[in-house]
């Protein structure tokens, strides 16, 4: 992938209409019941047979476990583009999440790309330099299914004036 | 709807809680949130929560956890979260804190697109041991049918 920006950027420099395909993870059966074990430990999501006769007539990923990987991969994403920035990011900690629904199983083998949009800003002034960005976030599989959306605020730290 | 279900709007519950050390938190932010104030407390004390703090998202699967529980503790045969309306997170849960949940059934609803299943919207309340919010969740789970009664 060749690189997008040429430096990082600041609250101001982020334009709502802007859309990524920011990452794409394929989920394996041991790392859904790794994660199943310790966060989520149904066994719908922990037992590959017991899961044959349960709601999705298979083994599932946990619903946060095809979150904790968007994370995974915004994280990722934003350090690629913090050009210059100290501590790798200038962006971050959410404050509000609204509307997140698993729309699709995630299967093992099942491979999910993971798309955000800027949809909104606000110009509130948090904690003297951060303001809020509002991106929607939606995960497809393999077969252009929706598996997931939801929609996020984070704090961007704005330009020092 | 033949099949009553025992479960009223404004029904209460509370859960046990659970306790997160450091090693947990770090655990799960080399993972999926590797931040420097969810990996490293010298950083964290400069960042803008002040301290070693766990990922919104573990705190959020840990949450849903304990709902699941409190749930089948009360007898619901509970399945999982399908949706989750807002969630806010209102202060950051620090090293050797811990969280229970307060939930509070809003409505019994039949499941939007499954007909095997309810559906129960819910008001979540995640709070540390001193009582203090730490976060807030609306979201609907998922319901045996067959099992309610």
């Amino acid at each position: 992938m060749s690189e997008l920006y040429l430096r990082s950027r600041w609250f101001e420099d982020l334009p709502v209409g802007e859309f990524h395909v920011f990452g794409a993870h394929t989920f394996s059966e041991l790392e859904m019941i790794e994660f199943s074990q310790l966060y989520a430990p149904q066994p719908e999501y922990t037992d590959p047979v017991a899961a044959r006769s349960l709601r999705h007539g298979g083994l599932v990923a946990a619903p946060w476990h095809v979150v904790a990987i968007w994370m995974q991969m915004m994280v990722s994403y934003m350090e690629r583009y913090a050009h210059g920035v100290q501590d790798g990011r200038r962006n971050g900690a959410g404050v509000r999440v609204e509307n997140i629904e698993w729309l699709e199983p995630v299967r093992p083998g099942h491979t999910i790309a993971y798309t955000y949009e800027i949809i909104d800003k606000s110009e509130t002034i948090v904690r003297d330099r951060w303001s809020i960005i509002r991106s929607r976030n939606e995960a497809f599989n393999q077969y252009g299914d929706k598996a997931l959306s939801f929609e996020i605020d984070i704090l961007a730290e704005r330009a020092p004036r | 709807m033949s099949d009553a279900i025992s479960l009223a709007a404004g029904q209460t519950m509370t859960s046990s809680p659970i306790k997160f050390s450091a090693e947990e938190i770090i655990i799960f932010a080399k993972q999926f949130d590797p931040q420097p104030y969810h990996l490293d407390a010298s950083a964290a004390e400069k960042s803008i929560f002040g301290g070693l703090c766990a990922s919104g998202w573990q705190v959020a699967a840990l949450t849903s956890r304990l709902v699941n529980e409190v749930l089948k503790q009360a007898c619901v045969p509970v399945i999982d979260v399908d949706r989750v309306a807002n969630m806010r997170w209102q202060r950051p849960l620090l090293v050797d804190e811990s969280i229970h949940v307060v939930v509070t059934i809003e409505s019994v609803n039949n499941h939007r697109t499954e007909p095997n299943y309810r559906s129960l919207a819910l008001n979540v309340s995640v709070n540390n041991a001193r009582q203090q919010r730490v976060a807030e969740m609306q979201c609907d789970v998922a319901i045996d049918k067959e099992l309610a009664s």
